[in-house]
């Protein structure tokens, strides 16, 4: 944006009406005329526009409602039918008539709310049908389905409507609760796998790569996956599916926060696990240099820990956890002295902190797990270059837990890992990537306080 | 930290696509008569951005890619629309394209800022006039005939009130000036 000489009446006179959208076919073929010959008109003709599209951003702000999650004020859209002219009523009648002679389908669902929404596919207008694709760029909207179920999405995201109790979702984020006893059943179904509304409130993550995962808000949901059956959640738990050869569930619960470690369905740490019973070793290694040991925190317990068969005892116990320095980037590996075929894996943590209560930043489970065979890759493995290493699963319990506030955060959370088949992989070697919690400006990040790693080998 | 150097998903291009909308929106708007007529070009040229995504690299070729994306789809309309009238002919759609083309892009978040900070120094009375024309068809009708004058008062009004915010943002600009750029 900069000054310009001022211009000639006239042309002024031009370019505010075009502008205005306010001139004639003569008038605007001069004006056409005066652009092609005036550098100058056109400098100012560039100015107006740019102008025009700041302006235009900012009344697109105006007014906008902030985002919210509650799931139970669905704000429905509402047409003053007082301004409904004749020719819309019409519309109107004469699509009710095509439904009603079954000449048309029936909508299947209701858009009810949109807030900053872009669209990627064609902006869709408030009926929506069976089929139909929605392709959210940014923004987030409400659903009202027929069923009653209400599903708020959050670009960006892909979602195909399947019918009045179900859609598909592609990637993206769907919240969704199904309060009315006609939703019982509602369905929102991924690449890797069903979430079935059991009287709840739940969230469904996709992402392109086929990961899913899902949280239960209230009631329960059964996750219905292939080759694992049919799984019901409670309150608070989250289920993910790591797709790939061989499938993986993640599985994370929140504990009672007591030293028995006792969980909804999910066991409390293990004496008798493979890596508890046989001589397996654990280091820490750095994140940054290959084949680098690094020392854990200094207030840390030794890597041994993992498989002593117990977790924490305290809620705030650094000794009798494993983590690494405030800000390392480093993981944990595990040898397992040979290689076994691993039927499935749960990982403990515990933290709420005494100095600094209601802080549980230790507790969150952030990590990417890799295994591999007899020979162990000494290279580190990244997304795009496993380098020898094989992927088994991306954790992330904050995700899981739908943490916004360490409020939301559990102190005491287990994650478990397994398949659909006999094993999650034959290995010799686990490499746990951990990822820090981030803190406030001008504090390291925090490593997570690990009480005690399982792992269980396939019959 | 592992770097993820795979082919980019919706939601990256999403995210790109965001990013550069205000630029994408900006060109179109420089080459089309009317705010509906950029929308449209706007939704067709970002899924054919979509579809064609792996033909740029990304992500700094995304921009001018994208609004070569743009431009062409422009033409197109302008095409379509020919006969309606008000639309520019091709030589000037070209001369028009040509000229952006060779200029710097600007800040467009820096400069939003500066507009976003003058229009907190006018009065919501004035705030409602000069986004009057983006609130839909009609509705500076209605303020004109709530208010008991003309639509072409109304557009002088906001004409000069315009004015005003742009000599505003040009002033803020000069008062923070753009940071130098990162040495690569």
């Amino acid at each position: 944006m900069k000054a310009l000489p001022t211009l000639p009446p006239d042309d002024r006179e031009l370019l505010d009406r075009f502008l205005d959208g306010d001139l004639s076919e003569k008038e605007f073929s001069a004006f056409q005329d005066r652009m092609r010959d005036s550098p100058l008109l056109r400098d100012h003709y560039f100015a107006a526009v740019h102008m025009d599209t700041l302006l235009r951003k900012a009344a697109s702000h105006v007014d906008s409602p902030a985002p919210s999650l509650s799931p139970t004020k669905v704000p429905r859209k509402t047409i003053p039918l007082a301004v409904l002219g004749p020719a819309l009523g019409f519309t109107i009648l004469l699509f009710a008539a095509l439904i009603t002679w079954g000449l048309l389908p029936p909508p299947i669902a209701e858009l009810t709310s949109a807030e900053k929404t872009r669209w990627l596919s064609e902006e869709p207008s408030s009926s929506l049908y069976r089929g139909q694709e929605l392709h959210l760029a940014a923004g987030q909207l409400e659903l009202q389905f027929r069923s009653g179920a209400v599903t708020r999405l959050f670009g960006p995201a892909h979602l195909t409507l399947v019918s009045p109790n179900s859609a598909f979702l592609h990637y993206g984020q769907a919240y969704t609760v199904a309060e009315d006893p006609r939703a019982h059943g509602f369905t929102i179904r991924t690449h890797s796998g069903d979430f079935v509304d059991q009287g709840t409130a739940f969230l469904t993550t996709a992402q392109l790569d086929g990961f899913s995962q899902m949280h239960v808000s209230s009631g329960a949901v059964d996750a219905v996956i292939d080759g694992f059956g049919t799984q019901r959640l409670g309150v608070g738990s989250g289920v993910g599916i790591e797709p790939g050869d061989v499938p993986v569930l993640i599985h994370v619960e929140p504990g009672k926060e007591t030293s028995d470690f006792d969980f909804p369905t999910l066991p409390p740490p293990s004496s008798t696990d493979y890596a508890s019973t046989f001589s397996c070793e654990a280091q820490l290694v750095s994140g940054s240099e290959e084949n680098a040991q690094i020392a854990p925190h200094d207030q840390s317990g030794p890597p041994s820990l993992l498989f002593d068969g117990r977790a924490q005892t305290f809620k705030d116990e650094p000794g009798e956890s494993l983590y690494l320095q405030n800000g390392s980037d480093g993981s944990i590996l595990i040898d397992l002295g040979q290689e076994i075929p691993i039927s499935h894996i749960h990982t403990y943590s515990w933290h709420l902190s005494i100095v600094n209560p209601g802080m549980k930043r230790r507790a969150v489970q952030r990590y990417t797990l890799w295994g591999c065979g007899e020979e162990r890759e000494t290279t580190l493995p990244t997304t795009t270059h496993p380098r020898g290493w094989r992927r088994i699963a991306r954790v992330d319990t904050d995700t899981f837990f739908q943490v916004r506030q360490e409020e939301d955060r559990p102190a005491q959370q287990v994650c478990a890992l397994s398949s659909n088949g006999p094993s999650l992989g034959t290995y010799r070697f686990l490499l746990f990537q951990v990822i820090p919690t981030p803190m406030p400006d001008g504090i390291a990040p925090h490593h997570t306080f690990f009480g005690e790693i399982d792992v269980f080998r396939a019959p | 930290m592992e770097t993820d150097t795979s082919h980019p998903s919706e939601s990256d291009f999403a995210a790109l696509f965001v990013q550069h909308e205000t630029a994408f929106r900006a060109y179109a708007r420089s080459l089309l008569p009317t705010w509906d007529a950029v929308d449209e070009v706007i939704q067709t040229a970002s899924l054919v951005m979509w579809r064609k995504l792996d033909q740029v690299d990304l992500p700094d070729g995304f921009l001018p890619w994208g609004k070569v994306v743009v431009r062409f789809e422009a033409q197109k309309y302008c095409r379509t629309k020919a006969r309606d009238g008000h639309v520019f002919d091709p030589d000037l759609l070209d001369l028009l394209a040509t000229a952006q083309d060779e200029e710097a892009e600007p800040d467009w978040t820096r400069e939003q800022a500066a507009l976003d900070h003058c229009l907190s120094q006018v009065s919501d009375a004035t705030r409602q006039l000069v986004f009057a024309p983006y609130q839909g068809h009609g509705f500076l009708t209605e303020l004109a005939e709530a208010s008991g004058r003309t639509r072409n008062s109304l557009y002088k009004q906001i004409r000069r009130i315009r004015g005003k915010l742009e000599q505003c943002v040009l002033e803020q600009l000069a008062q923070s000036p753009q940071p130098p750029s990162h040495p690569s």
